[in-house]
């Protein structure tokens, strides 16, 4: 969530194919959220990448 | 109004009664806010660009206010006392000396009621939550504005007729259980030095103040309420006769009666403290109506039928229906049907006014339900969030951040929020019974009826916007 002191959410993603990673995550309030994705490179490395999701919407 | 025989002197309990009497006292309770500003301008500024990851939003908008609001409700201005800007201000003005006057024109509430406004404003405009760089500025405009105002102009001018936090706190001050007070009046009526206002003189020569007085003009002895007291405590350290305490009373009390208060006047006559009052009390609805679902409907069909598709328009109209037109119609109306049904022969401005005061206690139980949502729900992020900062920094002295410590669960937190707001419109039904049975003794429920009417409506609207589901959006546009 945007907002900050709100609870963040976890989640696994799974590789589906070459490149390809798949994973649910439940937004448990509707508004601005960020994703930030943490990966382990081949290499040992290490990637966090985030990405804006804007104005989730209450189910 | 005396102080109650019975109540209890804070400086004179151990160890912290102790601590407060020391004339240091408020520079050492600055000194770890000013340490903690210091932090988060430069997260703020440097630190991760995602809000719940910076110190910046997190402890300005989560922890500083969840706190400030607590301590305004628990005990008293303590947050002015340990006010970082003034710390900063102080020091400027050992090299720099102000040699002006505000101008008398100015010496009214009208700015800070406007300066509060648009705080609220810009706050939504610019959703300062989400932006840690812009919180970092906001922080570090208060401290240039501090040393410009007090850098040129003589005594507490920034304090008292600028700061919008200030006038938060002196507002929701007047609920607060403690005021520093005289303790025996008697002994101010014996005393001939005035060194609680004029501030202790140097034996020698009368033009050097070896401790300061009250710089917001407040005169012990006729000081009533907690009305543009900083609890300084600068007054207990200059009082000859050692008659300052900080006294418990009835949160409240002082706004059921209307005595001429030093440094203020009074409050039936002070249109512009009233203003306060009103932005304080519907501010606290729309800023909390700011994030919730239905702002964003309301917002998109505003903007359809305003043909604007920029926000500045679309909130302007907004907070001048919320902060100007509902105030008008409600308090216009309530005040209509008083006069009309209670006998009153007061004016409608004048009754405005007055019961403007009484509408404080729900305002301020909205302020404590809005940001004590995001206080205890958000109360343990400042952990993960400072093992982040430290690790980033190469210091992972408090280990890797544990992000899943967030705070209290909902299901404990909403019925506290409720509490609350029953809390304020309880405090507010009484205020205005009080005003009412002194304005008419025989048909106080007349006149009181339509002020609850009021009071009850804003409760209503305070428990709809407290169970709409959180919704924060940077733009309601996309």
């Amino acid at each position: 969530m945007a907002h900050p002191g709100m609870g963040p959410v976890f989640a696994d993603a799974r590789q589906v194919g070459p490149g390809l990673y798949s994973g649910v995550l439940d937004f448990t309030m509707p508004g601005d959220w960020a994703l930030v994705v943490h990966a382990a490179l081949p290499n040992g490395g290490q990637l966090e990448k985030q990405v804006n999701v804007k104005g989730v919407e209450a189910r | 109004m005396a102080s109650d025989p019975g109540a209890l002197d804070l400086l004179h309990l151990p160890v912290i009664g102790r601590f407060l009497r020391w004339r240091h006292a408020r520079t050492v309770s600055q000194i770890p806010l000013l340490l903690i500003a210091i932090v988060m301008i430069v997260h703020g500024l440097f630190g991760p660009d995602l809000a719940p990851k910076n110190l910046a939003t997190t402890l300005t908008w989560v922890h500083f206010r969840g706190a400030l609001v607590l301590v305004l409700l628990c005990a008293g201005n303590f947050f002015c006392m340990a006010c970082p800007f003034l710390l900063v201000r102080q020091a400027a003005r050992k090299l720099w000396t102000p040699r002006l006057n505000w101008p008398r024109r100015l010496r009214n509430k009208w700015v800070s009621v406007a300066l509060f406004a648009l705080i609220l404003f810009v706050y939504e405009l610019f959703d300062l939550w989400s932006t840690p760089w812009w919180t970092a500025w906001l922080i570090l405009g208060y401290f240039a504005a501090v040393l410009i105002i007090d850098g040129l102009f003589k005594h507490a001018t920034f304090c008292k007729f600028i700061c919008p936090i200030g006038q938060f706190n002196f507002i929701a001050a007047t609920l607060s259980p403690l005021e520093v007070k005289v303790r025996e009046p008697e002994t101010c009526e014996r005393c001939k030095t005035n060194d609680c206002i004029r501030g202790r003189r140097d034996a020698l020569d009368d033009l050097v103040v070896i401790q300061r007085g009250c710089e917001l003009a407040l005169f012990q002895p006729y000081k009533a309420g907690n009305m543009d007291c900083t609890f300084c405590l600068e007054c207990v350290n200059a009082c000859p006769h050692d008659n300052i305490g900080i006294l418990t009373r009835p949160p409240a009390e002082e706004l059921t009666v209307d005595p001429r208060r030093s440094g203020v006047g009074l409050f039936s006559r002070r249109k512009d403290i009233a203003a306060l009052a009103m932005v304080f009390t519907f501010g606290a609805l729309l800023n909390a109506f700011g994030m919730v679902s239905p702002v964003y409907a309301f917002e998109r069909w505003l903007s359809g039928i305003l043909h604007v598709a920029h926000e500045a328009p679309v909130l302007g109209v907004i907070f001048t229906i919320f902060l100007i037109v509902e105030p008008a119609v409600l308090l216009g109306l309530a005040a209509w049907t008083s006069r009309a049904w209670g006998g009153l022969r007061k004016s409608l401005l004048a009754l405005i006014v007055r019961y403007s005061y009484a509408l404080i206690p729900i305002g301020f139980g909205m302020w404590l339900a809005h940001y004590g949502f995001h206080f205890f729900t958000g109360l343990y992020t400042v952990v993960p969030l400072t093992q982040n900062a430290l690790a980033s920094l190469g210091l992972p002295i408090l280990g890797e951040p544990r992000w899943t410590l967030v705070g209290l669960p909902l299901r404990l937190v909403q019925p506290v929020e409720l509490g609350f707001l029953l809390l304020g419109w309880a405090g507010s039904l009484t205020v205005a019974f009080r005003l009412a049975e002194e304005d008419s003794a025989e048909r106080p429920m007349r006149v009181f009826l339509p002020w609850a009417a009021v009071c009850t409506l804003l409760l209503a609207a305070a428990v709809w916007l407290m169970l709409q589901p959180m919704d924060m959006r940077a733009t309601f546009l996309e």
